[in-house]
């Protein structure tokens, strides 16, 4: 029986492990007309093993994988930032963050992000963090404007991260830049430009910085609006709309529609918004536009390798759009409600099926298969509103005959799809951590 | 044995018919009377005649649902600390603002009235036009109120109940329907002042526990007994009966009751996180999507 993990977190800090198994597809034997059917096998029931106490304090806000998939970085109300052994759950390091107030509102984690070296965090009042992991005071903390309500760092570059917020176009920085400037810098007041309020970095370095960015964009852009240090990329509105007026910006999520380079990034608002932003053609207005649904835009995911992305809004509804058109190719259906975090994953390596997992408020798992008819393959009640869900490892099931060659066992999956020449180079990567694993051998098929 | 349904003459077939139908009464009658006899000489029979023969009803073949709550030590951990706490762990009073959409019509003036008398502790403020929700929430927050209610209308009738628990606690939308109010009641009683005793039946999954809890929260803590009045918020198939009465012991084994108050019935639409918004998120909603079964209901 193949089987399926997941790691989910919830509003009560509980990380939780479902493991759905699916059952072994039985040929059904050719029964003679009067003796009964043999009866099927009972269905699996998915396990739940949860870790951790309930503690609202500690409730998860995001979760991911951090680069190599060896342990998952969690990041709570409370500041605090745990990377979990994905096997039992124990904290193998943890660093606290301060997490203020403003006003009575609690300030949130909307990013995070974990490599070997290093974990960064921002929270919704900009505050970029870069921690070591290595060494616990070895920290560097980055401004990236007010209001932030998502910041992601690109998968294979990760001194790229995007941000975007409440009057916050999509912006991205470059880290490497930004951590220099601020070594670099005197102690001044941080002037404002714009909106933003970045720090000002002194004249020496601006000049290597300028040389060291791509040419094309900041040429184009107009006196008033350089780009502040760190930026990469800065969009601008659309056009006024039919009445002329200025249309409000409200940016909720934000995901980088190729794994490659920073090409092409979509975003979701909140005016059901959801635009596709093309990098490389220099273009500071979006490419694609499309308004989609009624209610704001609250979660996203990729889907098979940047045609299509999945979204969620605030009343329970998720879609599927085309990243090329705009236009929707269909509604995942059997929310009850509000879909907070989404993730697709394809169970094998080769082209299966993608498969969409989410997790609701309505306390539920679910798993639906992101063919044509969107069908709910599976729903796990978790008794826990939960906010975050992250793809764990696939075990296929043991071969009657020997029909599976060439798929390797227990690969921990990308949550986004992914291309072949990946596929190859991530499996002579880990052809020698197999050795480590003492589950069952199979044999590679070598090419 | 002719059937019946070949016959064309209609004067014959029709006395064929009720031929028929006596016949049957008749075997059904008999087969009643030699049961009654045979039972009460022996009760025995009658009790395993009743355990055998149980209906199904739409509850009792109500579809399985895994969120229906058991002695859970994960979900009583999450309810001793979930928005209703300062109510049930450090006894805080309900407060409770009763207001109206805009422009209300005269109906909705009187069952305000009724509301007002419900809830011990209520006041009702006439909505003005300048002010939207998310205002009348930040003043209401600033009295220390801990719960709203806005009664909607629809042509001249009221047809919603939007219950908003503060500071920060969810927003439960209700559709509001079968009001009768007490002077339509016949036989009604007179409510005097004495709180009331709180019934809530049936609201066994973890959306029917937080809405219970939610109800719960309106009521002061401590009824008095004297008034010897109480309130049911009966849920069932997913439709909250609300039913208020005044009880008297006529012996050990009877009592009488006395309807007062209005009744009305509710029925779940929304349930929101947070104070209401329009752009917030809905934690459950109601869609006709949901309606997969006649035996799968949500409270």
């Amino acid at each position: 029986m193949s089987s399926q993990r997941f790691y989910t977190g919830d509003e009560q800090g509980l990380v939780k492990v479902v493991t759905i198994t699916e059952p072994v597809v039985v040929k059904p034997k050719r029964v003679r007309r009067n003796q009964p059917a043999p009866e099927a096998p009972p269905k699996p029931v998915p396990t739940v093993e949860t870790w951790g106490i309930p503690d609202r304090e500690k409730a998860v806000q995001m979760m991911c994988w951090d680069f190599e998939k060896k342990h998952l970085a969690v990041a709570r109300k409370n500041g605090l930032v745990q990377l979990l052994d994905p096997k039992d759950g124990t904290v193998t390091t943890e660093f606290k963050h301060t997490l203020g107030k403003e006003g009575k509102v609690d300030n949130i984690f909307v990013g995070l992000f974990a490599s070997s070296e290093s974990i960064i965090t921002c929270t919704n009042t900009g505050r970029l963090v870069v921690q070591s992991i290595a060494d616990h005071s070895k920290a560097t903390v980055l401004e990236v404007g007010k209001d932030i309500c998502r910041m992601r760092v690109h998968p294979r570059e990760h001194h790229i991260v995007a941000t975007g917020g409440k009057e916050q176009e999509l912006t991205l920085w470059d880290l490497k830049a930004l951590c220099k400037d601020t070594e670099e810098e005197t102690p001044e007041p941080s002037t404002k430009k714009g909106k933003k309020n970045s720090k000002k970095a002194p004249a020496p370095a601006p000049a290597k910085e300028m040389e060291k960015k791509a040419g094309g964009p900041e040429a184009r852009y107009k006196s008033k609006d350089i780009l502040a240090n760190g930026q990469i990329f800065k969009a601008k509105n659309v056009k006024n709309d039919y009445l002329d007026l200025r249309v409000p910006v409200w940016n909720t999520d934000v995901q980088f529609l190729n794994q490659y380079d920073t090409s092409r990034i979509a975003v979701g608002t909140r005016n059901h918004q959801i635009r596709v932003y093309d990098i490389k053609s220099g273009a500071r207005r979006p490419a694609v536009d499309a308004e989609v649904g009624e209610m704001p835009v609250v979660a996203m995911a990729n889907g098979k390798d940047g045609s299509e992305i999945v979204f969620s809004d605030t009343v329970t509804n998720v879609y599927s759009i085309d990243t090329l058109t705009g236009a929707i190719i269909g509604q995942y259906k059997g929310f009850t409600g509000v879909a907070t975090a989404l993730a697709t994953f394809i169970p094998f390596e080769d082209d299966s099926t993608a498969h969409l997992v989410t997790v609701a408020m309505d306390r539920c798992l679910r798993v639906h298969e992101m063919t044509k008819t969107r069908k709910l393959l599976h729903k796990v009640y978790l008794k826990q509103r939960m906010t975050a869900v992250v793809v764990g490892e696939y075990a296929p099931a043991e071969p009657t005959e020997d029909e599976e060659d060439g798929v390797v066992s227990n690969k921990k999956k990308r949550t986004e799809g992914e291309g072949d020449d990946e596929n190859d180079d991530d499996l002579w990567e880990s052809m020698g951590k197999l050795e480590d694993k003492k589950n069952k051998k199979r044999k590679l098929a070598k090419e | 044995m002719v059937e019946i349904n070949t016959i064309k003459n209609k004067l014959k077939r029709e006395e064929l018919y009720q031929k028929q139908k006596n016949a049957k009464a008749k075997s059904k009658r008999d087969r009643r009377t030699t049961l009654q006899k045979e039972e009460s000489s022996n009760p025995e029979k009658k009790e395993k005649r009743l355990a055998e023969n149980v209906p199904n009803t739409l509850e009792n073949t109500r579809e399985f649902d895994e969120t229906i709550v058991e002695e859970d030590a994960e979900v009583a951990a999450d309810e001793a600390t979930d928005e209703f706490s300062q109510y049930f762990q450090n006894g805080l009073t309900p407060k409770i603002l009763i207001t109206t959409s805009k422009g209300p019509s005269a109906s909705v003036y009187e069952f305000a009235t009724e509301l007002v008398d419900i809830f011990p502790n209520t006041h009702f403020v006439k909505r003005k036009p300048q002010f939207e929700m998310k205002h009348i929430i930040e003043f209401s927050k600033n009295r220390d109120f801990t719960d709203i209610m806005v009664i909607n209308e629809d042509r001249k009738e009221p047809n919603g109940l939007t219950l908003i628990h503060l500071p920060d606690g969810p927003t439960a939308h209700f559709k509001l329907s079968s009001i009768q109010l007490s002077k339509d009641i016949e036989g009604h009683g007179r409510t005097s002042s004495h709180k009331p005793e709180l019934i809530l039946n049936n609201f066994n999954t973890r959306l029917g526990h937080t809405i219970g809890r939610m109800f719960t929260a309106l009521f002061p803590h401590v009824p008095e007994f004297q008034g010897r009045q109480v309130a049911t918020l009966h849920n069932q198939r997913d439709f909250i009966f609300f039913r208020r009465h005044r009880y008297v012991f006529k012996n050990a084994k009877r009592v009488n009751l006395q309807e007062l108050g209005p009744r009305f019935t509710l029925k779940l639409k929304w349930l929101q996180k947070g104070t209401f918004d329009r752009k917030g998120e809905h934690e459950w909603m109601f869609k006709p999507e949901m309606e997969t079964s006649r035996r799968r209901f949500f409270l």
